[in-house]
């Protein structure tokens, strides 16, 4: 499992590079055929037979921010790309162009009015602190376009592994172990770029391959904690990988993944439905128009935290998904279009 | 500075919660033990470091506390996580998606964080109820490990930001502990005549419990109290602001002995130890308050280091400003030698 080392590593939106040299170095030591296109995708061929044209994807991206701004104070104003909830930004540790750390630090409470206290900042009053207290002392060691992320940090909590980027790099990890087993069955994978924003590296993946049925693999987002109603909580950690039902503008086959659940039980994998939907969420929506038609799974590995410095994922789950995916490319090669 | 920077690595990375402040103890030896040969240890577990002075000399006490801000288990619940109540003053805000370690029976690692934002109620507001630390374990497990009363601390270790800036959990008041073995190290080097007592209280957060009984075992003719104060970022409005980098605050007012008050100032300027002087119109919110109204009267100095983010887990301050601190402190107590000490207490 290449987690840990595919987290600890700066993944932006579009600037994955060093997760896609990183992917690739591993898919060249072990002989597997990839070529990157012209957005950044790497394009992988597992061989073997398939009577179907088969494609497993994942995104390579995570969400980010950018420097916009230094002021005058020395203190940094920055733009996020992607989709977060800004509560995670209050007193956090970032990394700027993987090397200069900085704090996102807020007022303490004694400079608060009552009515204040427990009111989250909003992002744009938010400012990163490298330490400088001059306009000088920043631009000597920042530039506006500076990229930022979480500061890496890679933990182990009970049974759950927690960190920067780990609901965002869960899918490429679950495909890259995939592809390192050498599974029967031909495939195509795709590790793509820009999936935090709209998915455009999975649209120009899917224009390429021209897929007869896709499998994206991601983390899904789960709520299961007591301050949570059931049904409100989306996903249960433990219960193994999800299947979506939809995204932000589309809906997916759902007799199709109910047949899947259905073939994942019979061989012992225990899978559950995703009930609830992240309305951000459009890749897969733009990326049915590149090939109409095709069969979709989406699948995800549930995800606590999901767009913070601490998401977290049970590794039990973890091992089903790797072995539900390799379910998945036999069961949708029997499958009729 | 080095030994500054030496001692908050370690310290910002051992824990004091308020009430088992003994856990930073080895830490403390190793550092104070150095320069002072004789410690001793209150009822209130306030852990004081000494270096004796001779016959006639002031008896002097240094005060910073060794408490920091942390949370408290107030329940495991059904699925086995943790809620949680402040012990001191926090803003829940800086308590999303955050790393923190369990002191149970056993050390483990959570987070703590709220419910996704598609899960949550109406309104962005967050509430200690709303608030859960997640230890991954089943919940019979974390029943076991996990008494009620657990302390609860951030997961971070501290690191420079740049080579004078250092960002840390517990620096409120690691940094005045800082400051103090900065005044032990220089005194060491030039013995004072009078004693002195660095006293690394408890409970400051609390009632100041630990600070009082600190005087009541030295019984001390004046105190000097280090702590941190509010220092000036970006939004932060009002006057009087403290800037990090400009040398300690060293403020006046009722809280605070007029001649010492001067002396401090007397002494900035012919060390060129650079100080922002601040009026202090009510209380100082320190140690100095339980210390001034101890028995017959403390005469109080209060030292202030400049921190941004205060009691939050990425708390700032500047390396430079704790070295003058302690410099501003060993030449306070240096230039009590001799005769005449006695009046500079009188009114």
């Amino acid at each position: 499992m290449l987690l840990k080392e595919l987290c600890m590593l700066p993944g932006l939106t579009g600037y994955e590079a060093p997760v896609r040299d990183f992917i690739r170095s591993r898919l060249d030591e072990v002989g597997i055929a990839c070529r990157v296109d012209r957005l950044g995708n790497i394009i992988a061929e597992n061989p073997g037979p398939a009577d179907r044209k088969l494609m497993l994807t994942a995104d390579m991206d995570e969400v980010s921010m950018i420097v916009t701004g230094i002021e005058s104070s020395g203190w940094l104003k920055f733009g996020i790309t992607g989709h977060l909830d800004p509560s995670v930004l209050d007193s956090c540790d970032v990394l700027i162009e993987n090397s200069v750390s900085g704090v996102i630090g807020v007022k303490p409470i004694h400079a608060l009015k009552r009515e204040e206290r427990g009111k989250p900042v909003p992002a744009d009053a938010l400012l990163i602190d490298i330490g400088a207290r001059s306009r000088e002392e920043a631009e000597a060691r920042v530039q506006i376009g500076a990229k930022v992320t979480f500061a890496p940090r890679f933990r182990q909590l009970g049974c759950l592994v927690s960190g920067k980027a780990v609901d965002a790099r869960v899918g490429c990890s679950v495909l890259l172990d995939l592809l390192l087993k050498k599974p029967p069955i031909g495939f195509t994978a795709v590790f793509s770029v820009i999936g935090r924003l709209d998915g455009k590296g999975l649209k120009v993946g899917v224009n390429q391959v021209q897929p007869d049925a896709v499998v994206q693999i991601k983390a899904a987002e789960c709520a299961d904690l007591d301050t949570v109603k059931p049904e409100r909580q989306a996903a249960v950690l433990g219960d193994g990988p999800c299947f979506f039902m939809k995204d932000g503008g589309t809906v997916y086959d759902i007799a199709l993944a109910r047949r899947a659940r259905r073939a994942a039980e019979s061989e012992g994998i225990r899978t559950q439905l995703y009930r609830y939907c992240k309305t951000e969420n459009y890749d897969i929506h733009y990326a049915m128009l590149a090939k109409p038609g095709a069969d979709w799974l989406v699948m995800g590995v549930p995800c606590r935290y999901t767009e913070s410095p601490v998401a977290a994922l049970s590794l039990e789950d973890y091992r089903e998904s790797v072995r539900l995916a390799e379910m998945l490319t036999r069961f949708l090669t029997k499958e009729e279009a | 500075m080095q030994l500054i920077k030496d001692f908050l690595t370690e310290a910002c990375a051992a824990p004091s919660p308020q009430g088992r402040e003994f856990l930073i103890k080895p830490v403390l030896d190793r550092y104070f033990g150095r320069y002072c040969s004789d410690y001793a240890c209150t009822g209130n577990e306030s852990m004081i470091y000494s270096m004796p002075g001779v016959s006639g000399g002031a008896r002097i006490m240094l005060d910073a506390h060794i408490d920091e801000i942390a949370l408290m288990v107030s329940e495991v619940t059904e699925k086995g996580f943790l809620r949680v109540v402040p012990v001191g003053a926090v803003n829940p805000c800086c308590l999303v998606a955050k790393p923190v370690r369990v002191y149970g029976r056993e050390v483990l690692n959570g987070i703590i964080s709220q419910a996704p934002a598609f899960a949550r109620g109406k309104g962005d507001s967050v509430e200690f109820e709303e608030l859960l630390v997640d230890l991954g374990l089943p919940p019979e497990e974390v029943r076991e490990k996990v008494p009620v009363g657990s302390p609860v601390l951030h997961d971070r270790q501290p690191f420079l930001l740049t080579e004078d800036m250092i960002t840390g959990r517990g620096l409120d008041d690691r940094a005045g502990i800082a400051a103090m073995l900065e005044c032990a190290r220089l005194l060491a080097e030039n013995r004072p005549e009078s004693s002195v007592y660095f006293s690394c209280s408890t409970r400051e957060e609390g009632p100041g419990a630990g600070a009082l009984s600190s005087v009541n075992q030295i019984r001390p003719d004046l105190a000097i109290v280090i702590d941190v104060s509010g220092g000036y970022m970006p939004g932060k409005s009002g006057p009087q602001q403290v800037h990090l980098g400009k040398g300690p605050e060293v403020p006046f007012g009722n809280r605070i002995n007029q001649k010492l008050f001067e002396r401090l100032k007397q002494l900035s300027a012919e060390t060129e130890v650079p100080i922002q002087t601040v009026a202090a119109a009510g209380r100082t919110g320190d140690d100095t308050e339980v210390i001034m109204d101890a028995n017959e009267g403390v005469p109080c100095a209060l030292i202030s280091i400049p921190l941004c983010y205060m009691h939050t887990p990425v708390e700032v301050v500047s390396v430079r400003d704790i070295s003058q601190c302690g410099a501003l402190a060993a030449a306070l107590i240096k230039s009590l030698d001799g005769p005449g000490w006695e009046e500079l207490l009188c009114c």
